[in-house]
């Protein structure tokens, strides 16, 4: 019984954290879709906007997870917990984020999924303020040739 | 040594910018590019060599705990000792595991983020070299216009010249900034990485410790069982 509960959770959490993925496509959710244009001719920084997304998506499956057995007295919640544990380091392999064959092994898992989401939004800032800095750069470029032909124009008109 | 000291000094009088400018543009990408190649190796290498340091320590772990157990076997309350030592064997045997593979995931992490600052470095340094070469070659068109002019007095090209050369010391000036902007970026990626592992070790070693506080007890025992005890 306690294992029907423990598996019905699961497949409760992973259903709604599915569900959640297609809806953001289907809705147009703006962190798939606006990287699209914002780094259209930035190929490395559109691939970490879009990995962004799905560690952001793999980490919310625990959460997820937390609300469906919230309601479960302890003792069942414990017994979904390690049956869950089991499923979601399947999926973490499947992402390349841990190989582990300890169910326990849970918590690396999530500790490295933080840190790879804290370090992919450090490079995209790290892109976008590079970004910021070479528009400046193709201003002044611009404005300095701009500038020189004014300055030509000028002592050509002198001489005629 | 820092890129922003090894071009420390270059930005110099225009005089020689022309000379010093594809040095500057070329070298720090190169100097930054290298920066970030080396480390995956570097670390790969160093993963491939402590995966095999970890392996014998593994081996050696496991020969002295089965000598343990063998010494049990030979005291006269064998019966009562030969669960508790089958039990202390698997349980050996899986922190050895839990061990190795923690290890393994936090080198992989590091190894898989220090590619993608390379990726992310090496892009930004190749738009920024598309600029400066644009703006270089600009500046050189510049230079041709006035020298090749038919009408302007000498006076008004010297006026001119005077005006590319602005514009090359705006070059120099801009890619020492830019420069700089990186080292400083590749810096406060390096310590984060950095932080990442040392955090990982930490992480690892709390970990373990919790594996090590259930260790022996019923429970975990049981838990031990549903899982396969011959995988690692």
């Amino acid at each position: 019984m306690r294992q029907d509960i423990a598996e019905s959770a699961t497949l409760q959490t992973m259903r709604q954290c599915r569900s959640a993925l297609v809806n953001d496509f289907l809705t147009r959710n703006h962190e798939i879709y606006l990287p699209s244009y914002r780094y259209e001719k930035s190929p490395v920084l559109l691939k970490l906007a879009r990995e962004r997304y799905f560690i952001t998506w793999l980490s919310g499956h625990w959460l997820t997870f937390s609300h469906v057995v919230a309601p479960l007295p302890p003792n069942e919640r414990l017994a979904a917990e390690k049956v869950f544990a089991h499923v979601f380091l399947g999926l973490m392999k499947s992402y390349f984020v841990l190989e582990a064959t300890d169910s326990r092994q849970v918590g690396l898992g999530l500790a490295i999924i933080e840190n790879m989401k804290k370090a992919l939004a450090a490079f995209i800032a790290t892109g976008e303020k590079a970004d910021s800095i070479r528009n400046e750069l193709e201003l002044a470029n611009e404005k300095s040739r701009v500038l020189f032909e004014r300055e030509l124009q000028r002592l050509e008109g002198e001489v005629s | 040594m820092s890129i922003g000291e090894a071009i420390g000094g270059v930005a110099l009088g225009t005089g020689t910018a022309l000379s010093k400018l594809a040095e500057i543009v070329t070298t720090p990408i190169e100097m930054i590019c290298d920066w970030a190649k080396e480390p995956p190796k570097k670390y790969e290498s160093e993963r491939i060599e402590n995966a095999k340091e970890r392996a014998f320590q593994r081996e050696v772990e496991m020969v002295r705990v089965i000598a343990d157990i063998e010494q049990l076997k030979k005291e006269k309350d064998f019966e009562r000792m030969k669960k508790i030592s089958a039990a202390m064997m698997d349980y050996q045997k899986r922190l050895t595991c839990v061990n190795v593979e923690a290890v393994e995931s936090i080198g992989s992490m590091r190894i898989e983020l220090q590619r993608k600052a390379y990726e992310t470095i090496h892009e930004i340094t190749w738009k920024y070299s598309q600029i400066q070469n644009r703006a270089f070659q600009d500046a050189l068109a510049k230079m041709d216009i006035v020298d090749s002019h038919p009408t302007l007095s000498e006076e008004s090209k010297a006026r001119l010249r005077m005006r590319a050369d602005e514009t090359l010391e705006g070059i120099i000036r801009n890619a020492t900034n830019f420069i700089d902007q990186i080292n400083n970026a590749i810096q406060a990626i390096s310590n984060d990485l950095n932080l990442i592992t040392s955090n990982g070790q930490v992480f690892i070693q709390r970990h373990l410790e919790q594996f090590q506080l259930t260790g022996l007890s019923g429970e975990a025992l049981a838990l031990l069982g549903h899982d396969d005890p011959d995988a690692c």
